[in-house]
This record gives structure tokens, sequence and C-alpha cells, in this order.
């Protein structure tokens, strides 16, 4: 099962380094996001900074929205997603490398970029350390969901919107808890309880998202 | 007993007999239920006739709570048996519960500008309902969002499931965070701590709405049963 998922994640991982341009684009769009909150709020430079972190947040999980759209719609196009059931191997397992190789892809770059992001909005670079532990673990459940919602949607009308109306509902513990870590750093109190909160909606998330992801895809490839 | 109803035209021959009575008695329950609320039930000693909006907004929200707790059973048993009835309960039962969140919505925020002083705050109960309101628009837009309909059950279906884990943060949101909502005062460990006077009025509304949620639910079951019908006789034709 382990060496199962490691050959789908090096395909994945390959495919997507082979596309590079579609990385470059989800940062782009990250950094136009960024761009727009101070001139939406204003360039005060204390606003800027009591909002940073909760707008890094914001831009994180909605630059990664429209991503999902590619997450298995190619594969399911090119039938690959029915290839894997055919050879009877875990679709599950399949959907988790699939998960964990876009969740690197995206979640890396972002973390590279941060420190200028930090500079845009003023926050200082010495909490890098905690912010990008927060965003490591925000990302990552957040990936789970995208799985979710872009299995359950494969093969519809319209799907990149009708995905984000569904993972972002979901999303709102990611986001609740991570910017509560934000705002303990800036208050200096303690930030584990809230990265406690994080591992513990992801661990919940790995359990309920792969059965999912396995059913969703099951479903998809059936109705063909 | 439930196999037997579980057959198609059998639920449409009970429903048929039952919808008639279910119609008289929650209409019946909603003209006297109002007319205890809004009329014969004594104003609050704090917020006046303000408290009258409780009667609305109570029932209705745990109508919509209820009402997602049967979509998630109606998924449940569509995903394990694939039964149509359930498929097609689920699909009767979205709108109306959305429309049973909004009203909750609606009404709270409403009773909430002349208590709190605001149409809305960011209140964990508050949140938690307006999340229950998406997940019935969410389920909505996943299962009609198919070239041919039948294909969008099964991921709506899955999709509902995965709401549920929003039902007990609703229910205990009160709990968890202290904040502007008041806690649960019907359903409590310690008894109830709301006035007779105020009861009566709300739970004959309660069942009032009840009843006419779950007419329009077996209404539109109807329709959905006979729609299939045609349609296969169209193509059968």
């Amino acid at each position: 099962m382990i060496l199962i998922f490691w050959q789908y994640f090096w395909r994945e991982f390959e495919i997507s380094i082979s596309q590079a341009t579609d990385i470059l684009s989800q940062i782009g769009f990250f950094m136009l996001i960024m761009v727009l909150f101070p001139l939406a709020l204003g360039p005060d430079p204390d606003q800027l900074k009591e909002f940073g972190i909760a707008i890094i947040w914001i831009a994180a999980f909605v630059s990664i929205v429209p991503a999902f759209e590619r997450l298995f719609s190619d594969d399911y196009s090119h039938g690959f997603i029915e290839k894997v059931a055919h050879n009877a191997q875990p679709l599950g397992c399949y959907a988790a490398a699939k998960c964990f190789c876009f969740y690197l892809i995206s979640t890396v770059p972002l973390l590279i970029i941060l420190p200028v992001i930090f500079l845009m909005v003023g926050i200082d670079l010495s909490v890098y350390i905690e912010i990008a532990l927060s965003l490591l673990l925000g990302m990552f459940g957040m990936t789970l969901l995208g799985g979710i919602a872009s299995g359950l949607v494969l093969g519809a009308r319209r799907a990149a919107i009708l995905g984000a109306v569904l993972i972002l509902p979901l999303s709102l513990p990611l986001l609740i808890f991570g910017c509560m870590t934000g705002l303990a750093l800036m208050d200096s109190t303690p930030i584990k309880p809230h990265l406690y909160l994080l591992i513990a909606t992801d661990l919940c998330l790995v359990v309920v998202s792969i059965p999912v992801m396995q059913l969703g895809l099951k479903n998809a490839i059936e109705n063909d | 007993m439930f196999d037997y109803f579980a057959n198609p035209s059998r639920f449409s021959k009970v429903a048929r007999l039952l919808l008639p009575w279910l119609e008289i008695v929650s209409f019946a329950c909603l003209g006297y239920g109002l007319y205890l609320a809004l009329l014969k039930s004594p104003a609050d000693y704090q917020q006046g006739d303000a408290v009258r909006i409780m009667y609305i907004h109570v029932p209705a929200a745990w109508i919509a709570l209820s009402s997602y707790l049967l979509l998630g059973l109606c998924a449940f048993f569509f995903l394990i048996w694939r039964h149509p009835l359930a498929e097609i309960a689920a699909r009767s039962i979205a709108p109306i519960g959305a429309c049973f969140a909004m009203l909750t919505l609606v009404t709270g925020s409403l009773w909430g500008k002349p208590i709190w002083g605001v149409w809305w705050v960011w209140d964990g109960r508050l949140t938690s309902m307006l999340v229950l309101f998406f997940f019935f628009v969410g389920y909505l837009a996943l299962s009609n969002a198919f070239e041919q309909t039948e294909r969008g059950a099964r991921p709506a279906a899955i999709l509902s499931l995965v709401g549920c884990i929003n039902l007990p943060i609703v229910k205990f949101s009160v709990d968890w965070w202290h904040t502007l909502h008041q806690p649960a005062s019907i359903m409590r460990s310690d008894g109830m701590s709301v006035d007779s006077s105020m009861l009566w009025p709300l739970f004959t509304l309660f069942v009032a709405f009840q009843l006419l949620f779950f007419s329009i639910v077996l209404t539109r079951m109807l329709t959905f049963l006979n729609e299939r019908k045609y349609q296969n006789r169209l193509l059968r034709g």
C-alpha cells in the first residue's frame, strides 16, 4: 500500500513539475489578492499589521480554491482513475497521494514567498516560523477538503464554482483556528492551543476525507 | 414496517391518504398557535412584544436542525441500500429545510435589532446556523449540477453526510462559546426555564411547523414520483 502511494505520488509530482506555470499562476493569484487588501483597507501600516495575518490566511485559502479544479479532472477525463480502479488498486490511496502531492506543490511555494508578503504588510520576520507552521497545518486540511469537494463535483456542470461553494463553508474551522494562532502571536499569548486545534482538525479530516474521496471517485467512474 | 412502506406505489397510496389530514391539522395548529402567541400570551417584562418573535424563531430553528438530520438519514439510507425513495425524500427535504434555516436567520435578525441593538453578530450560534444554510444550498446546487438529474444524487448524499458534523456544533455552540445568543432554555438538564403561558404557544407552533414541513415534503415527494413515472413512460413510449 505504501509502495503504491509513493508510485502515485511520484507520477503526480513529475506531472506537476512539468506544468510549472500552473504553480506560478497560483502564486501570482495569491500575491494579487494580497495586493488588493492594502488598496482596499488603505495603506495605514498599523492597520495592515493588525489585519496582516488574517489577510494572508484568506488569500491563501481563496487562491487555492480555483486550483482544486485540476486535482482530479485531468485524470478523470484521461481515464486514469478508471485504470486505477480496474487494476484493483485502492482509489483512496490514489486520492491521498494526489492530495499530498497537491499540498506540497501548492504550499511550499507559498512559504517561500511568505517573507516578501510579511514585508508588504509590515509583519515582523521573527514570527515567520510560527506563521509558516500554522499555514502548513491549515493548508493540509484545506487540501483534504478540496479533495472531498473536487471528487464530488467530477463531471458536473460549472464544477469550479460549485467546488468553491462546497469547500468554503467547510473551511471555516481551519480559518478560525489559523487566524487565532496569528492573533495569539500578536498578543504574545501561547499559540500552542490553537496549533493543537489545527492538528486535531487535520487528523479528523484525514479520517473522514479518504473514504469520502474514494466514494466520490468510485461514483464518478461508475456513472460514465 | 420500514420495508413495507418503502415500496413507492404503496408509499404514495398512504401518503395521499395522510396528506389532507396533515394539512388540516397543521393549519389548525398554526391558527390556534398564532392566536396564542400573538394575542393571548403575555408580553415579556423586559422585551415587551418583541418576545413574540420567539414563537416563530425557535420552532423554525428546531425544524431547520431536525430537517438537516433527516436529510442526513435519508442520504445514509440512499447510500447504503440505494433506495430511490430515500433519494426523493432527500431532494424534497433540502429546499424546505433551507427555507426554515433562512426563516430562523431572518426572524433572529429582526429579533436581534430591538433586543441586542444589532441585526447581526458573529456569534457561534449565528455563524453555525448560517453554515447550516450553506450546507442546504450546497446540497441543492450539487444535486442539480449534472446533465442527468439522478447522477447528482450520490455526490449530494455524501456531501450532506459530511455536513452532519455541523449539527452538534449548532446545538452546543451556545455552551462552547459564551456569547450574545442565549443558551438553551427548553431542553436543559435542570428542567425548563420557560413559563407555561409562553410554552404552550411555542409547542403548538412547533407542532404546526413540523406538520407543515411534513405535508410539503410529502407533496414534493408525490410530485417527484409522478414525474419519474411519466418520464419512464415517455422513455418506453
